[in-house]
Formats: C-alpha cells, sequence, structure tokens
C-alpha cells in the first residue's frame, strides 16, 4: 500500500538547509525525495518497512512540527553564524580582538585617565 | 565620634599633616606636633620653636615663635598616635585613627556616577591636587603594622595619574598592608588601566566593585549612568587578567532585590573566580533619603531572597559575607556569613539590643536608622 | 564656560527614571547564538552558545526567534534572554567578551593536552566475564605481561605530555597478575616526575582476587588508588563475571573491605559495566553500592567492542538500558531525598556541564573528543592506541586505532601522525551532521571510535548511533526531571558543589 509522507514547503519560508537537516533524522527509515517546484519543496518519504497507519500519522505529525522547528534553528543560524565565529576567535585569542570600551566614562570636569 | 573640629592657626603658610601625642618627648620628632589640653595658664614661650603646638588653650601670638593651632573648642577625641591633618584655615581633621580597623582615605569627592542611594553624595569640584598632597603626606605616617586601609571617595580612579602614584607609594610604604580600594570599576573597561594597575604588583590590593542587577537596564538605574554595567564587566574581567582581588558588592533595596538571586546566579557562571561578594544593608543617608520611596523595602521583606542568593554562592565555595544588618533580622542559618561592618564611627545599638545574647557578634545599626 | 559646566552638572546630577536607561530600538532586538529543544507537550529548554540553559513553556523559542517577544509584556524573560546572552539590543551583546571566556572555559581541558595514560601491564586474567573485550589468557607471562623496555617506553612518552599533571593506570586482563612490572613502572616514574616537572595520580585497576595487605600497604605507601569491580549484588556479579571455582563476588567484597581498611575509603573506588543481566536489577545494583557505602555509583553502558558484542548476551537495544538507568536514577534520587548523599556519576558529569560554568576531563564526553588529546594506551605488547576501547578493537584484528609502536615511533609519529590527523578532522561535534544543530552540543562529546565500531565509519551516522539515543535522552531527562521537580534540582546541585 502506497505511504508516501508528503509535505508541500514553501521555498520563501523554509529554507533548503533546515528541510535537509530535518530530515537527516528519517533517512534511516525512509526513502526521501525533495524537488524544488514552481518555489515549492515538494518532500516525499517513503518508509522501507511498511507502517501501521497511526504510525504514518504520528511521523506526519511530528514531522510538521519538526520542519518549523529546523527553519527556526537555520533563522538563528544564519542571523548568528558571524557572532558565532567571532566568538570562538575571540576565545582562542590572546586579548587580540577584545571589545573597544563602551560608552562615555567622564565625570561632568572630564577625568583624564592616561 | 568627632572628627573634625576648627581652631585659630598662628604661623601656618601651609596644610600640615602631623601625628599626634601628648608627649614631650614624642614631639621633638618633626613628625609631630604636641597636643596640650589638660593644662590651665601654659606658659608658651618656654616651649622649643621647633614645636607645632595643637592646643585647646587661647595663645599669645607674640610669645610663641612656633607654629600652632590653638584656641580649640576640645581634644578629647584625638588620640595618641593619631594623624592630623591642620589646615591653614584653621581646620582641624583627624585623617588616620590609630585605634580604628577601618581607616579609609577620602581620594576626591568627584564621581562618575550618581548612584540612588549614594550616602557619600558627588561633588563636582576638583579637590583631588589638594587631597592628594595630603595623601602623599599621611601614607609614611602611617604605623608600618597597619591592618588594613581603605581608599574611597567618589571616585578614587578619578585621580587618574595620581591614583597609581598613589598606590605606589602605599606599596612602597605599607608593605603588609591590605589595601581595599572602593571604585566602580568603570574605568579599568580601559584595559591599559588595569595593567598599570597589575604592574604595581601590590597582592594587598582589594577592588570593591558594585554590581547591581545581571540586567543592564536595573544597574544603570541604580547608577545613573548610561553603559556603567558593560564597563564594569569590562572592568572586572581586565583586572582579573592581572590576577587583581575582586570583591563585588551588592546595596539591597527595593530595586535589586527582585533580581537578586539571578544576579547570584550571573555572577558565579560568568565570574567563579570573583574573591569576595558583599550583600549590603541600606544606609539611609545622602541621596538615599531622596529616593527613598523608590528604594525603601523593609529587610524583613527580603529575607526570603537574601537567603536564597547567599546560600547558592556559599554552596559553589564563593566567599559571602552580609554586612550592615542586624543579626535579628536574620534566617538564622545565614548567620555564620553577616561580618560586623559598620564604621565604629557610625555604629549604634538599640536600647533593645542590651538585652540580647548576641550583641557583641552582632554588626547593629546605622546610627542613620534611628529614625 | 561656567555656565556651559554649570548646565553639565546640573544635567549629570537630575535623576533620571527606569526607562530613560532603555537602550533597545524600538520593539526589536537581534539574536544571540541558541538553540532549544522540546521536553515534552508543555515545556522546552532554551541553550546558548556555551550551555547556560533557560527552561520555558513550549512556544517560546518560536515567539523569540520571530521577533515576537515584548520588552514590556514579557520583562522578566526579555530581561533573562538579555543578561545571558541569548538576545541582544545591540548588533551584538556587548558582554561578548565575557562569553568568549566562559567558552575558552568550557575548553579549558584542551589546554594542557594528554593527561590520561593507561599502560596495559597483562593481559593475563584467571576470571572469564562474558562481556570482557580481550582475550583470557592465563598462563603465558613472556607473551602477555608488558616487558621492561616498553614500560621504559612507555614512560618516557608520558613525560613527553605537555600536561604536568598525569594519570598513569594501570590495566589488564588482571593488572595485579604483573604487580612487580606495576612496581618497577612506578618507582622508575617516582624517579623522574621531578626532573620532568610533573604531578602523577597512579591508579590500579583490579577484579581484588588477588588482593592482600603486602600490596596494599605498597599501595598506601606510593599513594596509589585501587580501582575495582563491582557489578551489583552477588546474584548480579557472579552471573557477569565468572571465576572458576569460587565467587567473584565474595572475593571482590572482601577486597573492598581489606582495601578501605589499610589504604582508605576515599581511596578505593569501584565500576560497574551493565550486561544484559543486569538491566533486570537496577534498584538492587545501586543499594548494593549504597550498602556498601560508596559516595555514588557511575551507570555506565556495555561498550560494543570485544566479546560484548558477539555473545548474544550483551547484545541490548538503548532503550532497555535508558529504562534501566531511569529506574536506577530514581532510586538514587529517592535515597537523596532521605537524607543520604549518594550520586549518580555519569549525570553528574552532564550536570557539571549544565550547571557550572566548567567542564569535566571525561574524555568519553568532549569535543573535541578525548582520544589522543585526553588520553593514550601503551599494550602489553608495546603497540600505542587511541583509547582503551580501540585496542580491544584490535583483539578482533581491527587495527583501525593503532597509532604506531613504542619500538617503532617517535612521539611526533604517533600524536600527530597521518592517523591523529585523520581523526582530528571528525572529532568535534560542532562540525558532525546532526551534533552541529543539536540543542545538546555542549553538554555531549564525539566518539570516532564508538562510530567506527558499532557503524562502521568514524564520523558516525547520528539517526542509528547508540551513543547519541543514550546521550540525548539522559539529558532531556535530566532536564525534565530538574524542570518539574524543585528539590531534585537542589539535589543535582549538591552533587557538584
Amino acid at each position: 500500500m502506497a505511504q508516501n509522507i508528503v509535505f508541500e514547503l514553501d521555498s520563501n519560508v523554509y529554507s533548503k538547509e533546515s528541510i535537509v537537516k530535518c530530515l537527516y533524522w528519517y533517512s534511516n527509515d525512509f526513502t526521501i525525495s525533495i524537488k524544488l517546484v514552481n518555489e515549492s519543496y515538494n518532500v516525499s518519504l517513503k518508509p522501507f518497512t511498511e507502517l501501521q497507519e497511526n504510525k504514518v500519522s504520528e511521523v506526519t505529525k511530528k514531522l510538521n512540527r519538526e520542519f518549523i522547528d529546523y527553519n527556526l534553528r537555520d533563522i538563528v543560524k544564519k542571523e548568528t553564524n558571524t557572532i558565532r565565529e567571532l566568538i570562538i576567535a575571540k576565545a582562542f585569542s590572546n586579548g587580540e580582538f577584545d571589545e573597544e570600551p563602551k560608552g562615555d566614562l567622564m565625570d561632568p570636569l572630564g577625568i583624564k585617565f592616561l | 565620634m568627632v572628627l573634625r573640629t576648627k581652631g585659630k592657626p598662628h604661623n601656618l603658610h601651609e596644610f600640615a599633616v602631623l601625628k599626634a601625642t601628648r608627649f614631650k618627648h614624642k614631639a621633638d620628632n618633626e613628625n609631630y606636633c604636641l597636643l596640650v589640653d589638660d593644662l590651665k595658664d601654659i606658659d608658651f614661650s618656654k616651649f622649643d620653636n621647633e614645636l607645632f603646638i595643637v592646643t585647646t588653650s587661647p595663645l599669645d601670638e607674640t610669645s610663641f615663635g612656633g607654629k600652632s593651632l590653638h584656641t580649640i573648642k576640645s581634644l578629647s577625641h584625638i588620640s595618641e598616635d593619631d594623624i592630623l591633618y591642620i589646615g591653614t584655615d584653621g581646620n582641624l581633621r583627624t585623617i588616620y585613627r590609630k585605634s580604628s580597623y577601618q581607616n579609609y582615605l577620602l581620594l576626591t569627592e568627584r564621581c562618575n556616577s550618581n548612584c540612588l542611594m549614594c550616602s557619600q553624595p558627588p561633588k563636582d569640584k576638583d579637590d583631588i591636587q589638594h587631597l592628594h598632597d595630603i595623601h602623599l603626606k599621611l601614607i609614611p605616617l602611617i604605623p608600618k603594622d597597619c591592618f588594613e586601609i581603605g581608599l574611597t571617595g567618589g571616585e578614587p580612579t578619578a585621580l587618574g595619574d595620581k591614583f597609581f602614584e598613589l598606590l605606589t607609594l602605599i606599596t612602597k610604604e605599607l608593605p603588609n598592608t591590605e589595601v581595599h580600594i572602593l571604585t566602580n570599576g568603570r574605568s579599568f573597561s580601559i584595559n591599559a588601566l588595569a595593567e598599570k594597575l597589575g604592574e604595581i604588583n601590590n597582592p594587598r590590593l582589594m577592588l570593591g566593585i558594585p554590581l547591581y542587577s545581571d540586567f543592564y537596564q536595573i544597574h544603570d538605574y541604580v547608577v545613573q549612568a548610561k553603559d556603567a554595567y558593560y564597563q564594569t564587566l569590562m572592568g572586572i574581567q581586565n583586572l582579573k587578567r592581572y590576577n587583581i582581588r575582586v570583591e563585588i558588592r551588592v546595596v539591597l533595596h527595593k530595586i535589586t532585590i527582585p533580581r537578586l538571586e539571578r544576579l547570584a546566579e550571573f555572577i558565579y557562571r560568568n565570574m567563579p573566580f570573583v574573591d569576595h561578594v558583599a550583600f549590603m544593608g541600606l544606609e539611609i543617608m545622602g541621596y538615599t533619603k531622596a529616593n527613598l520611596h523608590d528604594l525603601w523595602i523593609d529587610p524583613v521583606d527580603y529575607m526570603e531572597e537574601l537567603e536564597k542568593s547567599v546560600s547558592f554562592l556559599a554552596r559553589r565555595k564563593i566567599h559571602t559575607s552580609i554586612y550592615n544588618t542586624p543579626l535579628c533580622l536574620l534566617p538564622q542559618d545565614i548567620w555564620g556569613f553577616n561580618r560586623k561592618s559598620i564604621s565604629d564611627w557610625k555604629n549604634v545599638y538599640f536600647e533593645e539590643c542590651n538585652k540580647c545574647v548576641l550583641k557583641d557578634e552582632c554588626g547593629g545599626l546605622f546610627a542613620s536608622a534611628e529614625k | 564656560m561656567e555656565k556651559d559646566l554649570i548646565q553639565k552638572r546640573r544635567e549629570f546630577r537630575t535623576f533620571k527614571d527606569f526607562d530613560y536607561y532603555d537602550q533597545s530600538s524600538k520593539n526589536s532586538y537581534n539574536l544571540m547564538p541558541f538553540n532549544f529543544f522540546r521536553l515534552n507537550e508543555k515545556r522546552e529548554v532554551l541553550i546558548n552558545e556555551i550551555g547556560d540553559f533557560i527552561l520555558a513553556p513550549a512556544g517560546s523559542f518560536e515567539k523569540i526567534v520571530s521577533k515576537k517577544l515584548s520588552k514590556e509584556n514579557d520583562a522578566e524573560l526579555y530581561a533573562d534572554l538579555i543578561s545571558n546572552f541569548f538576545i541582544s539590543e545591540e548588533i551584538y551583546s556587548p558582554n561578548i567578551d565575557i562569553i568568549a571566556n566562559r567558552y575558552r572555559t568550557k575548553k579549558m581541558f584542551l589546554e594542557s593536552f594528554t593527561g590520561l595514560h593507561i599502560f596495559v601491564i597483562s593481559l593475563r586474567c584467571e576470571h572469564t566475564c562474558s562481556y570482557c573485550q580481550v582475550s583470557r589468557v592465563t598462563q603465558n607471562k613472556d607473551k602477555f605481561d608488558m616487558n621492561i623496555s616498553h614500560i621504559d617506553k612507555g614512560i618516557d612518552l608520558m613525560m613527553k605530555s605537555p600536561n604536568p599533571n598525569l594519570t598513569m593506570e594501570f590495566q589488564g586482563g588482571e593488572a595485579l597478575l604483573a604487580i612487580d612490572n606495576i612496581k618497577y613502572a612506578i618507582a622508575k616514574t617516582k624517579e623522574l616526575a621531578p626532573v620532568y616537572g610533573k604531578n602523577i595520580n597512579y591508579v590500579i585497576c583490579t577484579n581484588l582476587a588477588l588482593i592482600d595487605e603486602d600490596i596494599l600497604q605498597y599501595c598506601k605507601e606510593n599513594s596509589i588508588l585501587i580501582s575495582a569491580s563491582l557489578d551489583g549484588p552477588k546474584s548480579v556479579h557472579d552471573k557477569n563475571r565468572n571465576k572458576p571455582h569460587a565467587s567473584s563476588y565474595d572475593l571482590a567484597v572482601k577486597g573492598i573491605k581489606l582495601s578501605r581498611e589499610i589504604i582508605g575509603k576515599e581511596n578505593v573506588s569501584a565500576l560497574m559495566t551493565t550486561t544484559s543481566h543486569s538491566l533486570k536489577y537496577p534498584i538492587e545494583i545501586v543499594d548494593e553500592y549504597f550498602n556498601l557505602d560508596f559516595n555514588g555509583i557511575f551507570l555506565r553502558n556495555i561498550s560494543p567492542y570485544g566479546f560484548a558484542l558477539r555473545t548474544q548476551k550483551n547484545k541490548y537495544e538503548t532503550k532497555e538500558f535508558l529504562s534501566f538507568y531511569k529506574k536506577a536514577l530514581n532510586r538514587i534520587i529517592q535515597l537523596n531525598k532521605e537524607g543520604h548523599h549518594f550520586t549518580e556519576d555519569f549525570s553528574r558529569i552532564l550536570l557539571t556541564k549544565m550547571l557550572t560554568p566548567f567542564n569535566v576531563g571525561f574524555v568519553d564526553m568532549q569535543s573535541p573528543a578525548g582520544l589522543i588529546n585526553g588520553v593514550i594506551v601503551f599494550n602489553y605488547d608495546g603497540a600505542v592506541y587511541a583509547t582503551d576501547e580501540s585496542r580491544m578493537l584490535a583483539e578482533e584484528k581491527d587495527f583501525s586505532f593503532k597509532l604506531g609502536h613504542l619500538d617503532e615511533n617517535s612521539y611526533n609519529d604517533i600524536f600527530y601522525g597521518t592517523k591523529s590527523q585523520k581523526i582530528s578532522q571528525i572529532w568535534a561535534n560542532e562540525t558532525l551532521a546532526g551534533c552541529s544543530d543539536c540543542a545538546f552540543q555542549q553538554y555531549c562529546g564525539a566518539d570516532p571510535v564508538h562510530n567506527w565500531a558499532t557503524q562502521g565509519d568514524i564520523y558516525g551516522y547520528r539517526p542509528t548511533s547508540s551513543f547519541c539515543e543514550k546521550n540525548m535522552e539522559i539529558i532531556r531527562y535530566l532536564f525534565e526531571l530538574m524542570d518539574s521537580d524543585k528539590e531534585v534540582k537542589r539535589i543535582f546541585e549538591n552533587w557538584i558543589n
């Protein structure tokens, strides 16, 4: 019996990386195909061994949420990748990349520190 | 407790910093002045002109050729070997008390913060040079076995170069003395300053730095300075680069209490190397009175947060203390963290305290709390 | 000028209200690196780049990432997120140097390089344990004992480690069968340690069947720690660990008591191994350790190497182990609630990573993985292996993790040779598929040897990795326990302080 689990994911909302990372976890139990058609990723999962009916809906429900979760993670990753690299560069540096002091240190009369 | 008085100056062309003695033989030393306060009808013409005389008696200025401060109301507050500042205007201040464990040097009243509860509100007047000149004379006179001195203000680092000059002198003259510096730590966000402090190489320095919240906006609001939170934290990181000891001070009031536990957790996670954390009861003085409405919370109402915060840090082996809070207010399991911390010159006990068996262990209250 | 100053002073000294110090820009904030994991239907955990976490209602991550979080309406969570480096009002948190220091602290174990040096002093053994990864040979000393020349060369290599703190651990077979060689090795090392400026801990791993007062006196005089094997109560232990003609359990307990008497309780530890048989007795095994007055127990699963894999007896699903683990952990928590201090050591390692800014030098759970940079193994025949498990693979004729030989290779050949370099490409979980986006990345590690042994590939395939399945579920479970029961959180905090 055809047990294809199918998703249509808008490519303007879901990134390719997030979809692939999500499906990685299902790659042992399903044959997976991803096709970009008219700005949508058509995703289909076909189980290697036949699943019980309730298991199919369980997987569908889980995947539905996980596509969103992985997409959110991907948004964070893309937005923060440079910061992450900066943190690691600083962690293994010897102070060469230290931040400059923030803001103003003066009192009304003007302090001469150095 | 009296620390200031005034008299009539005679032959004073510049200020003097001198140790006080009531013994003539000690007064022959040029670092001493002779206190004369128990005799009537003294014939000052018999005194050596090299002496510096500080007396309650009126002085016939023609009879004595040396320097003097006379016609002072009382000298009974001055003990043997206390160190005095005598101004050309006749001001007499005790700037070091031999019997006290808590001598603090006021380095300046300038400050780049404006804390809502500042007990010593800043003055935007440049007093640095004058006070510095006094301290340069004071430090060599301090007994070498002095256990601890404090440097406070205002903001000590406002002295700029002079701050380091003073510390270098202290390190040289008082190598066995603990030096407790109260600073907002913000200037050490400039790493070069932390490095300079490290180069002085005094292992007895301890910087007491206030941190009022883990959330930047609350800290900045309490100290009334934008970016102060980030500057202070950067300062602490820089100081630790040079192994300088850091104490974090938290004043307990309505604004700091709500996130107190989170602050304790923040300190542990991000600064587990901190040498001491002090939780301090509020002193109703200075700016506090003006901002009382925003600050006042009955200590009874924050004992739960205080207990949780203190226990959290203590369990993680961070040295923790509670200051300025009488034992009767604290939950018993944190009594061990309480210290007798109120400067003796502002420390009182109430009438009821005389009945308390723990009176000796207890720190008592601020004089200002009597209201 | 004067007017200017007066104006400045007035402005500076006028008190401003709380809102004045708000540095956010109109309802927007930026994200800092962080991840999340769903604990169950109602709760999720947010975890930042350095492993600090916030337990929150389900849906929080989505709200934060979609920039729907409000500084006004979600004030407390907003402040928590700013203070703990989850979000920022600037391009990145001005506390970034603090974050970097924290990150450096988490990776501090890298600074010193190899600490644990395992000397497989003899392969001979008088037990025949069902799960033993080594072949069980009893007689031939020459063939199966480490010879003096190899001991010397191993010690030389050990002294070359940049780490000033070393652990010299003697294993077997049954190490005590070669006690004379152990004495030689320790004497030699003690002589050399001050020359190289090393501080060394000595450990002997033994089943205790052969322990006696003389050996223990020697251990006492030389500050040697004993690591014994105790699988559980007699019914479990003896079933797992077969000693011909005697009860291994009786000998172990007798040995533990005698060892404690002579070298002190704090210098005697015990390790258990879980077999399929053990899985039926979580409570009994915990109680056995508790009743024997140990401070805690390390609930280990069986490693998938050597004899263990071959016998049907010891192939079990990770799910069964997890069920065993949870029952045992809950028993331990119950003991703690009754006022006893008794720890579970695997969770203690995880909890240290979760609840403190520090890391633990546990080579099986670090990234980069601990092989070579944390531990090295000198085998009885002079071969050098990356980990203990690697030499067990070698017993099965799989030499994938053999790094060289004491007679043929230098320190550089072994530690920086082609094999090491190849392993170092894939030993950081930050770079592995499945791990690189995992919320638990900072608590977990990588185990290339495990991947190779179970999946035939050092990179590993997370969806079927038992290492992954076990760690993820235990971490999730620890979060769930702490989230649902404040007392459990307190107990866990006591374990790590």
